[in-house]
């Protein structure tokens, strides 16, 4: 069978890194491809080339046969590829048809056919399963729905070859679901998927073969029934992957630090209730809307709450606003990085001590920071967590998405907090700064932090939390323990399934 | 369930900090202005030697000093995202001050009575911009309004004269070789470089300039630090006038007009991005003295006064177009 | 308490239904948010109005009317360049400057070469400088901001040295009679801001050139990746607003009949305003014509009220600002609050 496209030899530089050493890769028609790989190996260099956002130093593409140079993104989705992208590239002051449209309008003499439009948006949604009004402004939408609505824009286009880039990221598991069937679909179509994701599950489910980028090459490509996850990681990382392990902690008679009892969150039906022992990882677990992605906010004063208490360390506290938050003990990471996280113009050594409890330290110093204490102060972070960064002044826009939450987790420490809020905590995170995370929220909770994540990702929570709460359409319908803090247990409950298998 | 991971690579061992000559390149690579700057006073001074006269430098100096005492403020401001535009305003409300009560008090006492008013007008405008909640551009075009009707309404419409010539002699007096005013505007700009860079309040209004979620999620002051920096700014525009007024010696809702778009300007051209984050007391410095230079320059070349106002726009949008071209972010702190 | 255990499909009811609550709150608030951002200048509208009518002594005369209208008409054709501009996130501040040198030039052009010749001459000019002011934004990669700083700087000094800093006299009756004539009862430069004006809607909402203004202005990242060229639409924009600051000043120099280098100073000010008041966010998005309008004949009822009232031109200025202010500090914490409700319920 003809290749549709065709990568040869690409090769990408930018200033002081060979992004791409020549990577080669058919895709035939039907084809459903994985990439994968960690951060930094390439994948979104290959994307950005294939996608004309970028012109390779040297090699060709080839699509349908004929070599092909791309100077912008319409001209490579002019010759048959769309690129459903990380970053969502809708406008949120636009409407879920406007922006389906948007750059290939339905206009006749310029004047946008506002019937038509609308029409066919509604046919994409529907194919989708989703239930919107095309008119709606995107900026009402949640984060799930602008991804389905970005996957319609795709869709709207004609095309052969459709590369998703993380699609699943914002997606609860119905909607994965329905986006495993539409991949399925198009590949019955006859069109080409290039499906990359961190989720290797997903690769499983629904590639026939996956090629591993690492550092720049390709050094694997296999159809999947021939592979399993851990040869894949094992290519991924070049290295025989280690199991990571966490004995439950032992909390029989650990202080609670963090006692929550009848609070009312907006988005969750029944007050809250939540104690956390000195030592202990909580796990939040639920889909997106299920209202467990309020609760931490609320727990640091994001979010407006009415009645109940809340008791940090035994004395009763007032969570109004993150401020207060932090002040009597509260600390809390964004899932949102680049939006919530970083300082992205300060360099890394400020980024970290932006939180630092100043009440612990001598009076000058909490007049005025001093530079060698704070320098000494990153470079013992940097050992601890192991962060890659050449120096403490190095800005934090530089870093990878792991290094970044590494530094945030640093700011996080020097808080002092007595308790922890985690969102997300390896979202856009390769496999290698993960496990690297996970230790060091161990380390946090082993010196005595009461930890609290709240994730989509349940082997994330199976793997290190001790105990487990599941929220499914406003309301708590699990609460896991030990042993019970399962994938299965976590995911079931999270779709509404109350029996809980025991181990 | 497990998590497959790997044995942790070690982690190469590198330099605490960035060597300091690699500072100082990168430093250096970003200091176009600077060789703006001397290219122009050479070039100036080749065409017209009176430009290294005495007398001359020392109106360059005077006029980069005015510009330069407000651009300090407001180099803070726009490196916390903000802006202010009631500069002219607040020179005009603090100078009239200081020319009303100067005949019945103590210079020191007049001075610091401007001061007061400025941090008083610098207070409106941060109360309005943090509690209020509008837009500081918007919000200063308002009080811009606001503060020059009151100017205006204070002196009627008329001219406050300065009679006191001690005050004549302390405004535009000389230390050493350097005007007053020049020495005043050295010590506040080291003295910005130093509150941006070393202090918690400098780290917090570089913190919201950046990212302002980000850095309310850390717990920083914002609303308290944003009310902050206007005061600070308001007093920096205040001092400016004190001197103004003293060159003039007199003082009138008129004085400063348009006067922002220089501050703004000195600040913008000399490195301090509009969108906040990062800002250079140094290029600050620079930017006053090239717009000093350039008004100086088109002057002693006998250019008719109307071409003033093209050559300054079209020098402006030169400086900006070439450092556009280089690249925007900085790869180190302190290095830009 | 829901069922035990759940079938897949029962599932995606419950997710449907999450999602008709969260669509039906979307839509409340979103319908609340356009009627806060009319408030916003319709309720000091209607205010100034009122004022106007019951304190103000020969509000309602018909040369005051008349006056009040052909003002509001020139600084709403202004505004409509300057609110496109916003849109797309940049900033004019060089719309008075190019206005004097359209007007001054349109003066000159009238007196030799006849009324006709003179309008489009005028209008030509501004159109020019709005070029000029897009290229060096787009092609120079100079902030609009500082581009436009610079350009207000250049073009008042072109005039002055274009007019010698002499006033130019229109002879040319016909010409002047423009500002002046009306039809119906309603003077003409009104007529044709409203005709602009309903273009300027037109174009903004139901043409592709108007979605590509919200993409650019909402998020430019999409704008690119979707194709669009974001250069392209950025220096038509800042054409438009210099043509539009250019058919002012031709009706400003029919309304004067005498003209110099010094008008039309401070208009940069006025229009910004005017487009802030009307509800075209600073951050670049959507922009909103008609607010725009009426917030021209907003400022331009105080305007006249208050020389009506013989107030001294300084307090004009004091009110000025203190509309502004007040304005807008109403307006902002009605938005934060409709964005509060919002944020509640994207997770």
């Amino acid at each position: 069978m003809t290749a549709v496209l065709q990568v040869v030899d690409v090769v990408q530089e930018y200033p002081g890194v060979r992004a791409l050493k020549g990577v080669s890769l058919d895709l035939v028609p039907g084809q459903v491809l994985g990439l994968v790989g960690e951060n930094g190996a390439g994948k979104s260099t290959l994307i950005r080339v294939l996608g004309g956002i970028e012109q390779p130093v040297s090699g060709q593409v080839l699509v349908h046969g004929t070599p092909r140079t791309f100077r912008s993104s319409a001209e490579s989705q002019a010759a048959g590829i769309s690129v459903v992208s990380q970053e969502f590239r809708l406008v949120p002051q636009l409407s879920v048809a406007d922006n389906v449209f948007l750059g290939h309008e339905l206009a006749a003499g310029g004047v946008v056919d506002r019937s038509r439009t609308r029409g066919r948006t509604a046919e994409l949604l529907e194919q989708l399963g989703l239930d919107l009004d095309a008119d709606r402004p995107v900026s009402s939408l949640t984060v799930g729905d602008r991804q389905m609505v970005e996957i319609a824009r795709a869709l709207s286009r004609e095309f052969d070859v459709i590369i998703m880039d993380e699609p699943t990221a914002a997606l609860n598991v119905a909607e994965t679901k329905r986006l495993h069937e539409i991949v399925r679909r198009l590949a019955s179509q006859g069109k080409a998927v290039v499906y990359v994701s961190h989720h290797l599950d997903e690769i499983f489910e629904i590639c026939d073969d996956v090629a591993v980028l690492r550092d720049g090459e390709l050094v694997a490509h296999a159809p999947t029934r021939e592979l399993d996850e851990a040869r894949l990681v094992e290519h991924m990382l070049g290295r025989k992957p280690q199991t990571f392990e966490r004995a439950a902690a032992d909390v029989a008679d650990a202080t609670v630090r963090l006692d929550v009892s009848g609070v009312r969150v907006p988005g969750v039906a029944e007050p809250f209730d939540l104690q956390v022992q000195a030592g202990e990882i909580v796990g939040l677990a639920g889909l997106v809307g299920s209202g467990r992605t309020e609760l931490t906010r609320a727990l640091f004063g994001d979010l407006k709450t009415s009645g109940g208490q809340g008791l940090v360390d035994g004395k009763p506290v007032r969570l109004r606003s993150p401020r207060e938050a932090i002040r009597s003990g509260v600390f809390m990471l964004s899932e949102d990085r680049k939006g919530e996280g970083i300082l992205p113009h300060l360099d890394v050594t400020e980024n970290a001590m932006v939180s630092r409890d100043r009440r612990a330290l001598p009076l000058l110093q909490r007049l005025l920071p001093l530079v060698s204490d704070e320098r000494a102060q990153f470079a013992r972070l940097r050992a601890d967590m192991r962060i890659r960064v050449p120096h403490g002044r190095q800005l934090i826009g530089n870093l990878s998405g792991g290094n970044q939450q590494k530094v945030l987790l640093g700011r996080a420490l020097l808080s002092g907090c007595a308790v922890l809020l985690l969102n997300e905590p390896t979202r856009g995170v390769d496999v290698g700064a993960k496990v690297d995370i996970y230790q060091l929220i161990k380390q946090l909770a082993d010196a005595g932090v009461a930890v609290v994540v709240s994730s989509s990702d349940a082997p994330e929570l199976a793997a290190i939390a001790d105990r487990c709460q599941v929220y499914f359409a406003g309301r708590r319908v699990a609460e896991l323990r030990g042993r019970d803090v399962t994938e299965d247990n976590i995911v079931g409950a999270s779709v509404g399934q109350t029996e809980v298998s025991h181990a | 369930m497990t998590t497959t991971a790997t044995t942790p690579a070690p982690v190469p061992v590198q330099d605490e900090r960035p060597r300091v000559a690699e500072v100082l390149k990168q430093f250096a690579g970003r200091q176009y202005l600077l060789g703006v700057l001397v290219v122009l006073c050479v070039a100036v001074g080749l065409a017209r030697p009176a430009f290294w006269g005495s007398g001359n430098l020392s109106n360059v100096l005077f006029q980069a000093s005015f510009v330069g005492l407000a651009a300090c403020g407001m180099t803070m401001l726009i490196a916390s995202g903000l802006l202010d535009l009631s500069v002219g305003g607040t020179i005009a409300v603090a100078s009239i001050a200081v020319a009303k009560v100067l005949p019945s008090t103590t210079i020191g006492a007049a001075v610091l009575l401007a001061l007061v008013i400025g941090a008083v007008l610098g207070l409106v405008n941060g109360l309005l911009v943090t509690y209020v909640k509008i837009a500081p551009f918007i919000a200063t075009l308002g009080t811009l309004y606001l503060f020059l009707g009151a100017a205006f309404i204070w002196t009627d419409g008329k001219v406050v004269p300065i009679s006191s010539s001690n005050y004549r002699a302390f405004t535009t007096g000389e230390l050493g070789p350097l005007p007053v005013p020049f020495v005043v505007f050295v010590v506040l700009a080291v003295v910005t470089y130093l509150v941006l860079q070393r202090t918690y309040f400098g780290r917090t209004l570089r913190a919201f300039g950046s990212n302002e979620r980000a850095a309310v999620l850390a717990g920083l002051p914002v609303n308290r630090t944003k009310v902050a920096v206007f005061v600070v700014a308001g007093i920096c525009f205040a001092l400016s006038g004190v001197f103004m007024a003293g060159r003039l010696s007199s003082a009138e809702g008129n004085m400063a007009m348009g006067f922002e778009m220089d501050v703004i300007a000195a600040v913008v051209v000399g490195g301090t991005a509009l969108r906040g984050g990062r800002g250079t007391a140094f290029g600050t410095v620079v930017g006053a003295l090239l717009f000093a230079v350039l008004a100086n320059a088109l002057n002693l070349l006998g250019v008719a006064s109307y071409w003033q106002y093209v050559l300054t726009g079209a020098v402006l949008v030169a400086a900006i177009a070439v450092g556009a071209r280089r690249s925007s972010a900085a790869e180190v702190r302190g290095a830009g | 308490m829901p069922d035990a255990t759940l079938a897949p499909g029962g599932t995606a009811d419950l997710v449907a239904d999450e999602r008709a609550r969260s669509a039906e709150l979307a839509r409340r608030a979103d319908s609340r948010r356009q009627l806060l951002q009319n408030a916003g200048v319709a309720v000091p509208f209607l205010i100034v109005l009122v004022l106007g009518l019951t304190v103000v002594p020969h509000f309602a005369s018909g040369s005051n009317i008349t006056n009040m209208l052909v003002n509001a008409a020139i600084l709403a054709i202004v505004g409509y360049g300057m609110t496109l501009v916003i849109a797309v996130r940049g900033i004019d501040l060089s719309v008075g400057s190019a206005q004097a040198l359209a007007a001054c030039v349109a003066a000159s052009a009238v007196n030799s070469a006849g009324p006709l010749v003179g309008a489009l001459v005028g209008i030509a000019v501004g159109a020019g400088l709005g070029l000029a002011n897009g290229l060096v934004v787009t092609q120079l990669r100079v902030p609009g901001f500082i581009a436009t700083l610079s350009t207000m700087s250049v073009f008042r000094g072109l005039v002055l040295l274009f007019t010698g800093g002499a006033p130019i006299m229109i002879a040319s009756t016909s010409f002047k009679s423009v500002a002046t004539a009306s039809l119906l009862g309603i003077p003409v430069p009104f007529l044709v801001a409203v005709l602009l004006g309903a273009a300027a809607w037109f174009a903004f909402d139901r043409m592709r050139f108007g979605k590509h203004v919200v993409a650019v202005g909402g998020s430019p990242e999409a704008a690119v990746d979707t194709g669009i060229s974001v250069n392209r639409v950025v220096l038509l924009s800042y054409l438009v607003s210099g043509a539009a600051a250019g058919i002012g000043g031709v009706l400003l120099a029919s309304q004067l009949g005498v003209v110099n280098g010094s008008v039309a100073a401070g208009l940069e000010l006025q229009a910004i305003a005017i487009v802030v008041l009307g509800g075209t966010s600073m951050a670049g998005g959507r922009p909103r014509v008609v607010g725009t309008f009426v917030a021209a004949l907003l400022l331009s009822m105080i305007n006249s009220g208050l020389n009506l009232l013989n107030v001294p031109s300084f307090y004009q200025y004091v009110a000025l600002g203190a509309l502004l202010v007040f304005a807008l500090s109403i307006d902002g914490a009605q938005r934060a609050a409709v964005r509060r409700m919002l944020e509640g319920r994207l997770s």
